[in-house]
């Protein structure tokens, strides 16, 4: 089965790039292959993973458990259930400090206070258990262990999935602040596009284990070429204006071990001609910064026979 | 309220919901009423019971083709709610009228027959609703095996299959919920309580788990079974969104109390409860991007363990007042079929004060 398939894309110092798709249209495992946390029988057959020059995917064990967490964090789907229940919270921010920075513990002590202080908890819940806190405080304790090491790239996969609309927007918020204040790049991944847009720089849209369409947040919103991104903004109901009829997609996504041929989207398309179901689409830029994979919505090749 | 006054109110709280009848457009009749409804699960030392005040007073109608929605976060009240009027347990105290009769009182022990026929209940989870050694075809013909006593039901089941969106029905019936996606088996939870010709169905968050892409379709689902059979729907989710889409009224909760409902248009624009204001505005809005420096509303829902009597939503509120401290607000009506539980406006309906920015509502829309 083919998770993932040729997908390549970059993130510039500072940006936010958003991966946005339904379930199973390969988001997390690009996530998990960045980390290099795919664990067999799932294999990285192809491709290369470049941090700041250096290729990822080639290097070896020692090199790889220094990588992670200097050079990249990440905040895990369910994150507020990935602390220790049995540690204390100030334990659980100083380990990776002591471990990465073999710094003392008194000191790892006093780093993760001010690490508690950066997403607005307060350094007495150091010496509280996980159990004790809820799940919006949870998900912050766990961004304040990815901030630890300032990691220039922060992979997010759906981190406030699980969490109620009022407690999304104040992490996102401070996401957002930090990002400021520390400049790192961000790995954004969620399948909630009304929150991607909101917060991300550019966004690629995945489906099947591909990216489809690559564009701005404002182009994807605004201006979307690509039929599936166009089904998914009108999966969302809008919250303001007219109230119109919305369809979303009809039929499911496509079974991964035997995806159709040609344009993947092809079997749920309603805009479909017949050399989609025959060849597949390549990613091309059809304007400055907006990438699409649709046979059907290519500009004319201009002068050309 | 104090410890134990398990079925005694607050003097104050206990007045009914103002009927949003009032101004609006007559509606058909009502189905199902629920009044002061209210819930406690003690906690703790059996011998000195502590209680969750999980439900106070919740009063609302649900009319023949006619959707309610309920939203509000988690922890708020509204499955529970919903639970309460299917039965899965007993209120602590309230009535529960289905056409006028009070159910409560005329099947004290059990819900009869006819009440779970009339009444039913589509779950979140519907990887979890499905008994997964028993297929499609089975699922579905047992409520009507049940309730109709009709020992070959292949024809109704077919026939419902078609109703929820799934051809070649014979194909679907002989399959497992294993062989189904997550929509697909929202839509085989919809046909089971289709089965019973049910008068109202509760849908407790029917599309939370589903798949974005997915997700109007069921929604547009309830909606023309609405239409077409006249179904009424209690919509419960936490996505203020899609309660617009498809709920004729909603009813914000917050920490187990009803704090303001309206027709859902009314609501999402006019809203009054500084409440729903804040939840207004927590809702992504691509068009007008992050706003990182607006005024922050902090905290979480208070503990409901024996909380004291004052306004839930006080810790959080940028307007508090002394009066807040003292009493919750009974609900008073703001404009026709709009009525909020705070003390901001008086009980003629007036407002209180005159700037209500402190918590903005959703940003303005740009452009079309």
């Amino acid at each position: 089965m083919q998770a993932v398939d040729g997908v390549s894309f970059s993130i510039a110092p500072g940006e936010v790039f958003g991966l946005a798709g339904e379930s199973g249209s390969g988001k997390s495992t690009i996530a998990h292959a960045i980390m290099r946390v795919l664990r067999p029988p799932a294999l990285i057959t192809g491709g290369e993973v470049f941090l700041k020059g250096q290729d990822v995917l080639k290097m070896d064990d020692d090199d790889i458990e220094a990588f992670r967490w200097r050079d990249v964090s990440m905040v895990f789907q369910s994150a507020m259930n990935s602390l220790n229940p049995v540690m204390k919270v100030g334990d659980q921010i100083a380990d990776v400090l002591v471990t990465h920075l073999n710094m003392s513990w008194k000191l790892a002590y006093e780093r993760a206070a001010d690490l508690l202080n950066v997403v607005n908890i307060d350094k007495d819940r150091l010496d509280g258990y996980p159990h004790e806190l809820s799940g919006g405080m949870r998900q912050r304790v766990v961004i304040a262990i990815a901030l630890a090491l300032n990691a220039p790239l922060l992979i997010m996969d759906e981190p406030t999935t699980a969490l109620d609309v009022v407690v999304q927007k104040d992490i996102m918020k401070q996401i957002a602040r930090l990002k400021q204040q520390f400049g790192f790049s961000t790995l954004f991944i969620t399948h909630d596009l009304s929150l991607m847009v909101e917060f991300s720089d550019r966004i690629g849209i995945m489906y099947g284990g591909q990216i489809v369409e690559m564009a701005p947040a404002k182009e994807i919103f605004n201006n979307a070429l690509h039929p599936y991104t166009r089904g998914l903004l009108s999966s969302f109901p809008p919250l303001h204006g007219e109230k119109k009829r919305l369809t979303g997609i009809p039929g499911s996504p496509p079974n991964m071990a035997a995806p159709p041929p040609g344009c993947r989207f092809h079997p749920r398309c309603t805009f479909c001609n017949p050399i989609e179901t025959q060849t597949q689409p390549k990613l091309r830029e059809v304007s400055p910064g907006h990438w699409l994979a649709w046979h059907t919505g290519m500009p004319m090749p201009v002068g050309k026979t | 309220m104090t410890t134990t006054p398990i079925g005694s109110t607050n003097s104050g709280t206990t007045s009914t919901i103002p009927v949003e009848r009032a101004g609006a457009a007559p509606r058909d009749e009502v189905v199902l009423e629920v009044r002061n409804l209210t819930k406690r699960f003690p906690v703790g030392n059996p011998l000195r019971p502590r209680f969750v005040h999980a439900l106070t007073n919740a009063s609302f109608t649900i009319s023949r083709r006619e959707v309610v929605a309920l939203v509000g976060e988690s922890g708020s009240g509204k499955s529970t709610t919903a639970r309460l009027i299917v039965r899965l347990m007993p209120p602590t105290s309230g009535q529960i009228l289905l056409h006028g009769r009070d159910v409560l009182k005329e099947e004290p022990r059990r819900a009869s027959l006819g009440y779970r026929k009339s009444v039913q209940m589509i779950f979140q989870d519907p990887f979890g609703s499905l008994n997964p050694v028993h297929t499609i075809g089975h699922a579905v013909g047992r409520p009507i095996v049940v309730t109709k006593k009709i020992k070959e039901p292949a024809g109704q089941v077919h026939e419902l299959l078609e109703a929820v969106g799934l051809t070649p029905p014979a194909d679907v019936a002989g399959r497992y919920p294993y062989q189904l996606s997550g929509g697909q088996r929202q839509r085989i939870a919809i046909a089971r309580a289709l089965g019973v010709d049910p008068e109202i169905i509760l849908a407790d968050e029917p599309v939370s788990m589903l798949d974005v892409s997915i997700r109007m379709g069921i929604l547009n689902l309830m909606q023309r079974l609405k239409e077409e059979r006249g179904i009424g729907f209690l919509y419960i989710t936490h996505d203020l969104a899609s309660a617009r889409y498809i709920a004729d009224r909603t009813i914000v909760m917050y920490a187990g109390w009803q704090v303001e409902g309206a027709e859902s248009k009314e609501l999402m624009e006019q809203p009054a409860h500084p409440y729903t204001r804040l939840l207004l505005s927590a809702v992504p809005n691509p068009q007008a991007g992050l706003v990182t420096n607006d005024e922050e509303v902090r905290g979480e829902i208070p503990s409901l363990i024996d909380p004291p009597p004052r306004c839930p939503f006080l810790p959080r509120c940028p307007y508090a007042m002394d009066i807040c401290h003292k009493e919750i607000a009974s609900p008073r009506t703001i404009a026709p079929g709009h009525w909020v539980r705070c003390h901001l406006y008086n009980e003629d309906g007036t407002q209180n004060v005159s700037d209500l920015s402190k918590v903005p509502a959703a940003a303005p829309v740009q452009g079309p």
